[in-house]
């Protein structure tokens, strides 16, 4: 079973390097996809021994990660995990990851983010309501959807790919997963927050919500 | 009787007319797109000078006054053109993504 970690990433030279040495103990590769970033992401990912490209322009997170794991599918993946670079998802916690997806035999397992204290209090309660709109328009039981920590089989992910090129991929994952009836399970992550100001935005919570309506209509 | 805001149209339209055939001349615009908006100008142009038929055409079949039809046409057109630029935005940004990927997969093959 070959396991390849995708690491989008954007401007994160202070943390990536950590971020592939503690991913690499648990998988065979790691590919990191630099999204056009102005610090040297790039070259520290190289160096740190992870499969590394780089964007020839800013496309976004879920681009990044779509390329990332496009690549992953190339390299012969038989499980993917997406992890986010700022270290907001703790490496250690991959194992969980992957017993839960073996031993369950499922198609995808999210790394679901209690929402504590740890989480900003308006993240808080956008991920509770995106969440909340996947469950009314798509029947998800997901509870957290706007996480970036997902382990899935590379069988389930030409169901899963997904069109969204920023933020709004953990929505469309999540809508995916549920519209294609794949067997998933949560598994409870530690809730992580290392700059809070930074990640999804009001204006990509609008449009997230905008464009589940329209998968909705659509699909 | 002609008034002013015709000849101020008229000259627009021959202005634009005259950009048009130079974006075609220098290439930027296909044979298509030149046949297409050089009839929107012409169109225009022709509308001020038979400002008399159509004024007759929208009082006795459409029951309005000539300058609504005109702000109705001329509205019904920028929705068109709307339609078909976020189109071809949206075509445009597909083909830069694949463009992108393509050239992301490549390189990282080569630096494995």
């Amino acid at each position: 079973m070959k396991t390849i970690a995708v690491i989008p990433a954007f401007n994160e030279s202070k943390r990536i390097e950590l971020v592939i040495k503690k991913t690499k103990k648990f998988v065979d590769e790691v590919i990191v996809v630099d999204d056009h970033s102005r610090d040297n992401t790039y070259e520290i990912a190289r160096k740190a021994g992870a499969t590394a490209t780089r964007l020839i322009s800013n496309m976004g997170a879920g681009f990044a990660t779509r390329v990332g794991c496009d690549l992953a599918i190339k390299n012969k993946a038989d499980i993917i995990i997406t992890l986010d670079a700022d270290g907001q998802h703790d490496p250690e916690e991959i194992p969980k990851l992957l017993k839960t997806l073996q031993e369950y035999n499922l198609d995808i397992v999210f790394g679901s983010r209690p929402r504590n204290e740890n989480m900003p209090k308006i993240r808080r309660l956008g991920n509770w309501g995106l969440s909340f709109i996947a469950k009314i328009l798509f029947n998800s039981k997901i509870k957290d959807t706007q996480t970036g920590y997902h382990a899935f089989t590379g069988k389930a992910y030409p169901m899963i790919r997904w069109s969204s090129s920023r933020y709004g991929v953990v929505t469309e994952f999540a809508v995916n997963v549920a519209k294609n009836g794949l067997r998933c399970k949560e598994v409870e992550v530690k809730t992580i927050y290392v700059d809070k100001n930074f990640g999804m935005r009001k204006r990509d919570a609008v449009r997230a919500t905008i464009s589940m309506l329209k998968w909705r209509i659509k699909k | 009787m002609i008034r002013l805001t015709h000849i101020l149209i008229i000259i627009f339209g021959i202005v634009m007319l005259f950009l048009t055939f130079n974006q075609f001349r220098k290439k930027k615009l296909n044979y298509l797109g030149f046949m297409i908006w050089s009839a929107v100008w012409i169109i225009l142009i022709a509308g001020i000078l038979l400002f008399k038929v159509i004024e007759r055409i929208a009082t006795l079949f459409l029951n309005i006054r000539t300058f609504d039809l005109f702000v109705i046409v001329a509205i019904l057109i920028i929705f068109i053109l709307i339609f078909l630029l976020n189109s071809s935005i949206n075509e445009n940004r597909k083909k830069i993504e694949e463009i992108v990927e393509e050239i992301a997969l490549r390189d990282a093959k080569k630096k494995k």
